[in-house]
């Protein structure tokens, strides 16, 4: 198994997906948000079996905001990966992937929490981090948010 | 297979050997050389430059007004309740006038009696 | 039999992360918990957009206490893979005594923690007394005891001299010998063999599909270590060795520490005897702007894999800095290894995979069918569990012993 299959299979999977490989060794693939749940279920038969961490980035200029997906290989000859995908700004939603992942039930809260990308199919998507009373729209990791505006719970 | 009497063995050793603990405020203890503790800053050899200012993570250390320092008549002012010790202001101070000293006896009843030591 | 909930509250100031905990109970087994966190969130992530590169290193270290070498050591490395710069092997060396003698302190700091959640309060005492060794030796590395800031963007801050070595030679013999009295006595002693064997299995299917890290997975027979899948510094050449066991319950995870603290003794002394002359950073100044650049870094910290990521567009300040602490991938395996425990094993349990203390503070037990409320501290739950131990031990032989 080596990245020139991977790269074979995630573009079967989605002809517009890009893959480079950094001067540290580490692989990045670049596919499209609605193909997310099928390049990770691909990848994880593949021996990428542990999800490590997800980032959210809010990139202002282009208008959008990317997740990002850090992924560990089982055996050493393969290298560290992370895939990455992009969605509007206005009203951010994506898949989630707790079926095929468990262990993306508390990433996935706090990057709502922190950003205000909705999880379609997540089972509870809460506030974890920040107090669960705060209003919906306070999501204080974007670029454009004021800090110290929360005055206090309104009922 | 398990070992009877060894815990035993242990805590009577312990018992007849000498205690550990130094009794604090009655016996001083002396910091090591080099240990980062209580600011010292000598006020004839600053330049005003503002090199700590900017370098300080904590925001601790503001620039004034002050005519005995030439060439640019500023001097820092250090708030020790800000500080977090970290050496980087005398690390980069080019006149070498920022040092921290073994003294880590940081109490006081107010906020403003601890403070720096400024050596004009 | 009447199922009630069970709240183990958040209440602590002393340490990083204070989580809540709800327990949902039938008789004395427990059936289904729920997490509650987010009580200690200090926003660390927004306010390292605001400040400059080299700042950035002295507020990362402040998110831990304990393992407060390992963050300021991961941002250093990240930082200087954005501006691509390769510190110096002297430098290397240096950041390396840091993080192992680090994992020292935090494994001996939480091993009295384990003995006085079931009760030994006299070895809690002795190993404590051995962790005062460490912060000996800290004070004369670097000038503190507790967040020692040894590294810098470009290598080490200080130089360690000829004494210094040759103390740490003497002292990593004398904590190899005590992680060995440790090693003899957690497999023969009758109290701790009681609290510790099948007490909160992981299995190793759930470690892997709940992607655990650290101890807590090499628990249970995963191979996970960054030291072992991508050495970085000077882990390749040191001998180091992976420590696995298979059980999965708290008497595996004791054991991996204990050997660990073998190990980082080992590499000490290798380093002490190897370590390189020459300079032990290189120059960069504090108001350096970056090239645009996308870098992650991580490092095995003492509790696992510690991950950061960065993402800088030019200039004097990072545009994103993203932090997954190790005990945040570790909260989920607590789902499958408390079903069906006691409540007396809730500490132990909650302990094994190494949060800080704060956990357990308040225990709160609600009668649902009278509605009576009774509040217990933490001191009043650690002591009903050892009287339900002292009661029920002879029912027990048969299971645990």
């Amino acid at each position: 198994m080596e990245l020139s299959d991977i790269e074979r299979a995630v573009k079967a999977l989605d002809p517009d997906a890009s893959v480079k490989v950094d001067k540290a060794g580490r692989a990045w693939i670049k596919v499209s948000a609605d193909k997310i749940k099928e390049v990770l279920r691909e990848l994880k038969s593949k021996g990428y079996n542990h999800l490590t961490a997800i980032t959210g980035l809010d990139q202002v200029k282009e208008g959008v905001m990317e997740l990002l997906y850090h992924l560990l290989p089982e055996s050493k000859e393969l290298p560290y990966l992370t895939v990455r995908a992009s969605v509007p700004r206005e009203d951010p939603k994506i898949d989630s992937i707790t079926d095929i992942f468990p262990a993306a039930l508390l990433y996935e809260d706090e990057v709502y929490d922190m950003l205000g990308v909705k999880f379609v199919g997540h089972p509870d998507l809460k506030r974890i981090l920040l107090p669960e009373e705060l209003p919906e729209g306070i999501h204080p990791l974007r670029k454009d948010f004021k800090g110290s505006i929360y005055k206090g719970v309104s009922k | 297979m398990k070992e009877w009497g060894f815990v035993w063995r242990e805590a009577i050793r312990r018992l007849i050997s000498k205690p550990f603990t130094i009794h604090y405020p009655f016996v001083k203890v002396e910091a090591v050389e080099g240990y980062r503790g209580r600011i010292e800053f000598h006020l004839s050899k600053c330049k005003g430059c503002g090199m700590c200012a900017m370098v300080c993570p904590s925001k601790a250390i503001t620039m004034v007004k002050e005519e005995k320092v030439k060439p640019s008549g500023r001097m820092p002012v250090f708030e020790l309740a800000r500080c977090c010790y970290c050496g980087l202001c005398a690390e980069y101070c080019p006149a070498k006038a920022i040092k921290l000293t073994k003294d880590y006896h940081l109490v006081g009843f107010r906020k403003e009696d601890i403070k720096a030591r400024v050596i004009p | 039999m009447s199922s009630f909930k069970l709240y183990v509250g958040p209440i602590h100031p002393a340490l990083k992360e204070p989580i809540g905990f709800t327990f949902e109970v039938e008789g004395e087994r427990i059936v289904n918990v729920r997490l509650n966190l987010g009580f200690n969130h200090r926003g660390i992530e927004k306010l390292l957009e605001e400040k400059t590169w080299l700042q950035g290193a002295f507020v990362a270290e402040h998110i831990c206490g304990i393992c407060s070498g390992a963050h300021h050591g991961c941002y250093c490395q990240g930082v200087e893979g954005v501006f691509e710069i390769e510190p110096p092997l002297r430098g290397l060396f240096i950041r390396t005594i840091g993080w192992e003698l680090e994992r020292i302190h935090s494994h001996l700091l939480w091993l009295g923690v384990m003995f006085h959640e079931s009760g030994f309060d006299t070895l809690f005492m002795y190993t404590w007394r051995d962790r005062e060794r460490t912060m000996d030796l800290f004070e004369e590395l670097s000038g503190r005891r507790v967040v020692y800031s040894l590294s810098t963007i470009g290598g080490a801050r200080r130089d360690v001299s000829e004494n210094f070595l040759s103390k740490l030679k003497r002292q990593a013999r004398y904590f190899k010998e005590r992680a060995k009295f440790y090693e003899r006595l957690v497999l023969n002693d009758a109290t701790v063999l009681a609290r510790f064997r099948n007490v909160g299995v992981l299995r190793r299917e759930d470690a892997l599909s709940l992607s655990a890290v650290g101890p807590t997975a090499r628990g249970s027979g995963v191979k996970k270590d960054v030291r072992y899948e991508e050495p970085y510094a000077i882990y390749e050449d040191s001998p180091f060795k992976l420590v696995v066991e298979e059980e999965g319950d708290a008497l595996a995870k004791t054991l991996v520490r204990i050997r660990e603290i073998e190990v980082s003794a080992e590499i000490l002394e290798w380093i002490a005897d190897k370590i390189p002359g020459g300079d032990i950073r290189v120059k960069i100044s504090p108001m350096a702007k970056a090239p645009v650049n996308e870098v992650i870094s991580r490092v095995e910290a003492p509790r696992g894999e510690l991950l950061y990521y960065f993402n800088s567009t030019g200039g004097l300040r990072p545009y994103r800095v993203k932090v997954r602490t190790p005990t945040f991938a570790n909260l989920l395996p607590i789902i499958k290894m408390i079903e069906g425990q006691y409540i007396a094993d809730i500490p132990v349990v909650i302990a094994s995979i190494d949060p800080c203390i704060a956990c357990c503070e308040r225990v709160v037990l609600v009668d649902v069918k009278e509605g009576k409320r009774k509040v217990l501290s933490k001191r009043e739950l650690i002591r009903y569990s050892r009287k339900w131990f002292q009661e029920n031990l002879k029912e027990l032989k048969g299971e645990r012993l």
